[in-house]
């Protein structure tokens, strides 16, 4: 019977799937499809236009982030020096920021620069803001799979002749191959289905899957040709999740060695970190100043803190600042929790049945890549019984644990994936059970990987509006919807709050997650999707027989600890 | 055993999977396929008539109010009426006015609320063929001018406010010798090239009115070069600019929030909430008082057989709140646009800056719910392929 736990374990995080995703988009579709909906949408050379335009633009929009990302990923990957941590946190915020809000302060910041209008209705601000909100995967990805290879392929390579350009491409790069496969089926899932950046920047002249659902289903009320479209858009989606698993999957196959990032001393190591800040200022920063900027003068204003004291001001009646900072904060911790309690779960199923893994693992992964508007209007159609929850305010935070599941499940399980298996046996072998092997060697194992999860979860539910704008909720405003609302009425104080309000998001961002890594212990190279250290100080710790002896001490925290645990074990 | 069990997961799923797609697919039909057949009878007949007025409301009720992100009601007027009335209002906020329709109209087999508030007189036909509302008239309807009323005494739907969706322009770019255009025909002149921008009329409300707006000045045509078709292609020529939504346009292609553009399609009232907002004397911007777009907002009774009588009273006693001068008056100042109760006192500086368009434009609703899909996508074809 005690084979059977991680069926139990997953039917959970399943179970939420299939009631909260698979039931509600099964019945939006299932509402709307019939055989000549199909046919007619099939059938329509328009269909395969707006399909192929959605490929391409997320093939480029791929390509470019890898490669302006990739200067700041070897960067975080290969060196360690000061700042780093803080670096690598403000690359996180571009990946939770309402696309409005960017669209605004870039347009804003091309005002100033004078140099409106070269972007304007172009495919190139698409890949831009693409870039612009992916940049973070790439560089957590690729760069902490970097920082956890073990350089002794490449000192061989460097001894035997080999120049650094070939090194890199021969030994470097294959074993990236991983990383690099996951970090650009990633960006290209999210640059496939983005649908405020196509809409605003879009110049409304290009059209893809999710906002073609959005306008027949929204616009026209015309939920057959939607639901068609929704479909094509699930099996799609279905797909490439799939083929994301899969690569995901062999990161875990990397190997593991001592710490071998290097400090910045070479004339070389300075040109590249130039170049990385350059890409990244350009891509990332510029408008990012721009924002703070715009909220302390809207719209070339003199400077001052009116459009903050104006958010304290009780008096403006629309937003209340207190209120909206607490509805978010509620709604990131409740989602925060769901997430990390059953991304974490269905890890530990998958992980125990990898037979059941090829098939499950993409299950988590396409909720972020269906319309939310199919999911808004199918949570409308299928969740009014036995309980009513279509309006209830839990229906929010339901959501973002959809989309952040994936963010917790992905990280834990490529850490158990690299967990070595002969910890379980030498704790079962001396007698522990499987509960207490379960809670004292493979749970402190995965924290890391939980805590990142958590991490990405909180982030992704306070910054999230464009998928719970779909969903009819309860009135209580959250940190984006009261943006939202500023932004949509005229004054010059409403836009400047509006920006200030944004920058109160990233604080807010930044200051929690900063937190929730402090509280993990969490480094940049442990910072991913697969986190493969603990595997060298764990076995190391077994192996001396000695609390803590990984070879690296930089890291004394969480692996420290799991060995002096095996040591009471 | 373990196959076993991998096989009963994967039948589970795609069991629920098959099981609700069934489910709903029996629902199809009222979405789609017979709504007109449906409805045609049922709408014309139950409409006319007046709905009973409420009983006194005994025991506490709560009724759900829908409506779009941007409603607002001054919270103390809210606490008010809720104690007086024995009645809680629970506001449930559905996206913009779009995605509020497309939601009453998917959920209207089990509705979402009780009284739904936010749809247009663009929308509003196309609402009252797919049968959302029960009839109602509220108590003080007649205050209301018969100009934004339903024609035809339908009571299924009762205005609650009405604005105006005109063209504005930055008074610094204009002046004696330059002054701004006078109607929709200047827009193509030479003088006013690259000034203007307004938005979609696929995804956003004072686009569609504008592009209504030119469609009553100018015509249907089948004829590409003539009537509307024919001005729009102009005034591509002309460098009209477009955005998505409103926000995008005024903030930040208009002038007055740092764009290049002169003239924005914005509302009448819009001047007024910078004066409110910003604290300035007089308002930066301007208001073009041809070819402007009236659009009606209303309030409906969700039509839902299983409520109780008292809750449908209580929710009767909602929307004559809503039409009653206490909420009225909030209005003008809130929303910046005119209250639907003629007996409200409008705010001074609401009268002082405030631009009453006499002859708005406007097009039976019948009309645009005919033929608003069409249009948007000749417009579409026309500006922006």
């Amino acid at each position: 019977m005690k084979k059977l736990t991680p069926i139990y374990v997953g039917l959970l995080p399943l179970a939420f799937l299939a009631l909260f995703f698979g039931y509600p988009i099964a019945a939006i579709i299932g509402r709307g499809v019939s055989a000549s909906g199909l046919a007619d949408v099939w059938g329509d050379t328009g269909t395969w236009k707006i399909v192929w335009f959605t490929v391409w633009q997320a093939a480029l929009s791929t390509g470019l982030t890898l490669a302006l990302a990739f200067p700041m990923a070897v960067l975080l990957g290969r060196f360690k020096f000061r700042g780093q941590a803080i670096l690598s946190a403000l690359l996180i915020i571009p990946f939770v920021l309402p696309t409005l809000v960017v669209a605004s302060a870039v347009l804003a910041a091309q005002n100033w620069l004078g140099i409106r209008g070269w972007l304007d209705n172009s495919v190139w601000a698409i890949l831009l803001a693409h870039t612009f909100f992916n940049f973070a995967l790439v560089v957590r990805i690729v760069g902490g799979h970097w920082a956890s290879l073990d350089n002794r392929a490449e000192l061989a390579a460097r001894v035997l002749g080999a120049s650094p350009l070939r090194t890199f491409f021969q030994i470097t790069l294959p074993r990236l191959k991983a990383s690099v496969i996951t970090a650009a089926s990633l960006t290209f899932f999210f640059s496939f289905t983005s649908f405020g950046v196509i809409l605003i920047l879009g110049g409304s002249r290009r059209a893809t899957l999710d906002t073609e659902i959005w306008r027949y289903a929204i616009s026209r009320r015309d939920f057959e040709t939607a639901a068609v479209l929704a479909l094509l858009q699930l099996l799609t989606v279905a797909l490439m999740a799939f083929f994301n698993s899969r690569a995901a999957k062999s990161i875990s196959g990397a190997s593991a060695g001592a710490d071998s990032r290097l400090r910045l001393t070479h004339k070389r190591h300075f040109g590249l970190a130039g170049l990385a800040f350059l890409i990244a200022s350009v891509v990332l920063f510029i408008p990012l100043i721009s924002l703070v900027l715009e909220s302390f003068a809207p719209q070339s204003s003199g400077f001052g803190l009116g459009s903050y004291t104006a958010l304290f001001d009780a008096g403006a009646n629309v937003v209340n600042l207190k209120e909206a900072i607490l509805n978010s904060l509620t709604y990131a911790v409740v989602a925060t929790a769901m997430a990390t309690l059953l991304g974490g779960l269905a890890a530990f199923a998958i992980f125990s049945l990898p037979r059941l893994a090829f098939f499950v693992e993409p299950l988590f992964l396409i909720p972020l890549g269906v319309s939310s508007v199919a999911l808004g209007l199918g949570y409308l159609i299928s969740l009014d019984s036995p309980i009513d929850l279509r309006s209830s305010w839990v229906i929010v935070p339901l959501a973002h644990c959809l989309i952040a599941m994936p963010f917790v499940l992905r990280p834990v399980l490529s850490q158990l994936r690299a967990m070595d298996k002969r910890l379980r046996w030498s704790a079962q072998i001396l007698g522990a059970n499987s509960l207490s092997t379960f809670l004292r060697i493979e749970l402190p194992i995965v924290s890391r990987g939980l805590v990142v999860g958590a991490g990405f979860a909180f982030a992704i539910s306070m910054g999230e509006f464009g998928a719970s704008s779909f969903l009819a909720r309860s009135d209580r405003p959250t940190i984006p919807t009261a943006i939202f609302r500023l932004l949509g009425r005229p004054g010059v104080l409403s836009y400047g709050q509006a920006m200030a309000l944004s920058v109160v998001l990233i604080l807010v961002l930044g200051v929690v997650i900063f937190l929730i890594d402090r509280v993990g212990g969490v480094r940049f190279s442990q910072m991913r999707f697969g986190n493969i250290k603990s595997k060298r100080n764990i076995s190391g710790g077994l192996r001396s027989g000695s609390g803590g002896a990984g070879g690296d001490g930089s890291r004394s925290g969480g692996a420290g600890q799991t060995s002096g645990q095996l040591q009471i074990l | 055993m373990k196959k076993k069990l991998i096989a009963l997961s994967l039948g589970l799923f795609a069991l629920i999977f098959a099981f609700s797609a069934c489910n709903h697919s029996g629902g199809s039909t009222n979405v789609n396929g017979d709504t007109n057949g449906d409805t045609q009878g049922g709408v014309n007949t139950d409409c006319h008539e007046a709905g009973s007025p409420p009983a006194p409301i005994t025991a506490k009720q709560t009724v759900k109010l829908i409506t779009y992100d941007s409603f607002e009601i001054p919270d103390k007027l809210l606490k008010e009426f809720e104690a007086q009335e024995n009645i809680k209002i629970e506001i449930q906020k559905g996206g913009n006015s779009g995605t509020l329709f497309s939601q009453l109209v998917i959920t209207k087999d089990n509705p979402l609320a009780d009284v739904a508030f936010g749809l247009n007189n663009i929308q509003i036909s196309e609402a009252l063929a797919q049968n959302l509302f029960s009839p109602y008239l509220a108590v003080e309807i007649d205050s209301v001018p018969e100009s934004i009323r339903i024609v035809g005494g339908n009571n299924c739907a009762t205005p609650i406010n009405y604005g105006d969706v005109c063209i504005n322009f930055w008074l610094d770019s204009y002046g004696a010798e330059n002054p701004p255009p006078k109607n929709l025909d200047d827009l193509l002149k030479p003088e006013y090239k690259n000034h203007f921008v307004t938005q979609n009329p696929e995804s956003s409300t004072p686009g569609l009115a504008f592009l209504l707006a030119t469609i009553a000045k100018y015509g249907d045509s089948s004829d590409s070069a003539a009537g509307w078709k024919n001005y729009w292609r102009q005034l591509r020529e002309n460098g009209v600019e477009i955005t998505s939504d409103w926000s995008e346009a005024y903030f930040t292609e208009f002038q007055a929030s740092g764009g290049d553009k002169p003239l924005v399609t914005s509302y009448a009232g819009s001047p007024v909430a910078s004066v409110v907002f910003d604290g300035v004397e007089t308002p930066p911007t301007g208001v073009i008082k041809d070819g402007c777009f009236r659009q009606v907002e209303f309030v409906g009774l969700i039509r839902d057989s299983g409520r109780s009588q008292e809750k449908t009273d209580a929710a009767k006693r909602v929307i004559d709140f809503l039409l009653s001068r206490k909420y009225q008056a909030e209005i003008p100042l809130t929303q910046f646009i005119n209250p639907a109760n003629g007996d409200v006192e409008l705010p001074e500086a609401y009268k002082n800056h405030a631009v009453e368009i006499e002859n708005p434009l406007s097009l039976a609703p019948d009309l645009i719910a005919e033929k608003v899909d069409q249009w948007t996508d000749e417009w579409t074809d026309i500006v922006l392929r």
